[in-house]
């Protein structure tokens, strides 16, 4: 199969930039549709009060994961042409701590943020505000970091890679444990507070 | 306001014709939403090759600033340079500043429809509007230097990776909600 | 369809397709077209086993001008449609990535060509595998054994290997920075 489209020269630099448009587009109205671009329901459940967030990201997970699972074992899509993210375990394990304290203090993330602010919100044009700051500071201070930036570098290395079992396994798990959040969620939502 | 926003179990309410101002709908079932962008993701590994971003947009926007502002700093520095095509710095070439703009359209649109569209600021009941842009960005600033170490956000790392079950990404993913959960205590007058 | 019945059909779909996922194999074999790409590496290798290749290069004249792989002929993409690929070589074709190689192809094997094969990753596969090899200070026993076979070949194309600290982030890496390394030795092919 041709596909990725891209991948396989059937889309030039201008219409993936048109399909990059028409894929916001859908993006940033689910997230809307869900309530991701209003902060209190963000921040609500780091308060266990509103589950939203984690029933949103994991079943969008979950969709796109078996999707590509699927696709990928029917040929409808060439995996091996998919853009791999590699892996850098400190940085990356840092760089989650350091995004989860913002991600409380400010109630959204890059992408809800871009979300609220065109819903007319003025604190999220303040967090994208705050994002472009903590991007200038980090690339002033790269020199200083730049060493622990690139180091523990092991590459595109996935879970079920890592621990040795099929990767439909490693699939299956994951959707265990999301449909298990998933009723704890619910519990959790439904019991007085 | 939280009343209109019922959590599970709410049946769509039936919305107004009303020509002058739609009410505000309920939001949609979280796992309908989930399904939704989930289909979007799908449909950009299908067609790119790629996944979505956010955070990669915002270092794009900060490089061509500098490179306008001070473009020998911007060219010799790496974190910098690596955003720009040559020294030079062409933002709307780049697939996730126009995601992210196509991510602001489709937001408002759908605000728009539903009746939530309003300038406003969101904040918990205790906060002040002063103490919550305060903390949208500083908060914001501590994002964006967390996402530059994790190469990536919410959307990048843990949608994206998360799909791929990159292993990165979900070392992303636990941490950024371990810190989340971790911290909530802190700053439980903004949003309580 | 009620929420929670509607929530309960998506809950039991995922279920289904997961489970699924534990026996039906791996994703990756299906789509893959690994019979329809070359490495680098191999590339190289027949150019030094002085093999029947013939090797198509399909970006603007600039670009060719300025770095081709050795003995590559230049055919921009909007002038394939009238070429004849040579019968009896391996035809392989490139242009800066794989992207643009895979329109080509098209064209090439539509004009009744046997089959065309494309350069994995284009010339930046070749200036990354070849002219600028490098390998982690910290890399395995076979990781170092491997990269010592590519430097003996990048070294006879004129290429520059390295031992490097930490990783190298080549995706923002830019093709200039690469051909630099190719401006201090000249290539005499």
């Amino acid at each position: 199969m041709n596909t990725p489209l891209f991948e396989y020269g059937f889309l030039s630099h201008n219409a993936g930039l048109i399909a990059a448009l028409v894929i916001g587009l859908g993006f940033g109205f689910f997230l809307e549709r869900g309530g991701l671009g209003n902060a209190t329901k963000l921040a609500g459940q780091f308060y266990l009060k509103d589950l939203t967030v984690l029933k949103v990201l994991f079943t969008a997970i979950l969709t796109a994961m078996l999707g590509l699972y699927w696709l990928g074992r029917f040929g409808v899509v060439d995996l091996t042409r998919v853009y791999q993210l590699p892996t850098f375990v400190l940085p990356q394990l840092a760089g989650g701590l350091i995004f989860g304290v913002g991600f409380v203090m400010g109630g959204l993330c890059p992408g809800t943020s871009c979300v609220s602010m065109s819903s007319g919100r003025m604190d999220g044009l303040a967090l994208v505000g705050g994002m472009l700051f903590g991007v200038l500071v980090f690339n002033e201070i790269f020199p200083v970091v730049s060493i622990f930036y690139n180091s523990t570098a092991i590459g595109e290395v996935t879970i079920p890679q890592l621990i040795g079992v099929p990767h439909g396994l490693a699939v299956f798990a994951i959707v265990i444990a999301a449909l298990g959040s998933f009723v704890l969620a619910e519990r959790l939502e439904r019991s007085p507070r | 306001m939280k009343s209109a926003e019922l959590s599970h179990g709410a049946e769509r309410r039936t919305v107004s014709r009303a020509p002058s101002r739609a009410p505000t709908q309920p939001y949609m079932n979280p796992y309908l939403a989930g399904v939704g962008i989930g289909s979007v993701l799908l449909l950009a590994f299908v067609v790119m090759g790629r996944g979505l971003g956010a955070s990669g947009g915002f270092s794009v926007a900060v490089a061509a600033g500098m490179s306008a502002i001070a473009p020998e700093h911007a060219a010799n520095s790496s974190p910098y340079a690596g955003y720009l095509v040559d020294g030079a710095a062409q933002p709307l070439r780049d697939w996730i500043v126009i995601e992210l703009i196509g991510v602001m359209l489709g937001g408002f649109i759908s605000a728009v429809a539903a009746g939530r569209f309003r300038r406003a600021i969101d904040r918990g009941p205790r906060a002040t509007d002063r103490s919550r842009l305060i903390y949208a960005f500083s908060g914001g600033a501590v994002m964006g230097l967390g996402a530059k170490f994790a190469r990536g956000c919410t959307s990048g790392q843990a949608l994206t990776g998360g799909a791929m079950l990159s292993l990165g990404s979900w070392l992303f993913i636990i941490a950024a909600f371990a810190a989340g959960y971790a911290a909530a205590p802190l700053f439980r007058k903004q949003w309580t | 369809m009620t929420t929670v019945s509607r929530n309960r059909v998506l809950g039991a779909t995922a279920f289904v397709l997961g489970a699924g996922a534990v026996v039906a194999g791996d994703p990756r074999a299906s789509g893959a077209r690994h019979d329809e790409f070359v490495s680098a590496v191999s590339v190289a290798e027949w150019l030094r086993e002085r093999q029947p290749l013939q090797l198509i290069d399909v970006r603007s004249a600039d670009s060719f001008n300025e770095f081709h792989v050795p003995r590559a002929m230049h055919v921009p993409l909007v002038e394939l449609s009238g070429f004849q690929p040579d019968p009896a070589a391996t035809v392989v074709v490139y242009g800066a990535e794989s992207r643009i190689s895979w329109r080509a192809k098209r064209i090439l094997e539509k004009t009744g060509h046997r089959r065309v094969l494309v350069l994995d990753g284009g010339v930046r596969a070749w200036l990354f595998e070849i002219i600028s090899p490098t390998v982690s200070r910290h890399a395995s026993g076979a990781e170092r054994e491997a990269f010592d076979r590519v430097a003996e070949l990048s070294r006879y194309f004129g290429g520059v290997p390295r031992v490097i600290d930490g990783s190298d982030d080549r995706s923002a890496a830019s093709t200039s920075s690469m051909l630099e390394a190719t401006r201090r030795r000249s290539c005499a092919f």
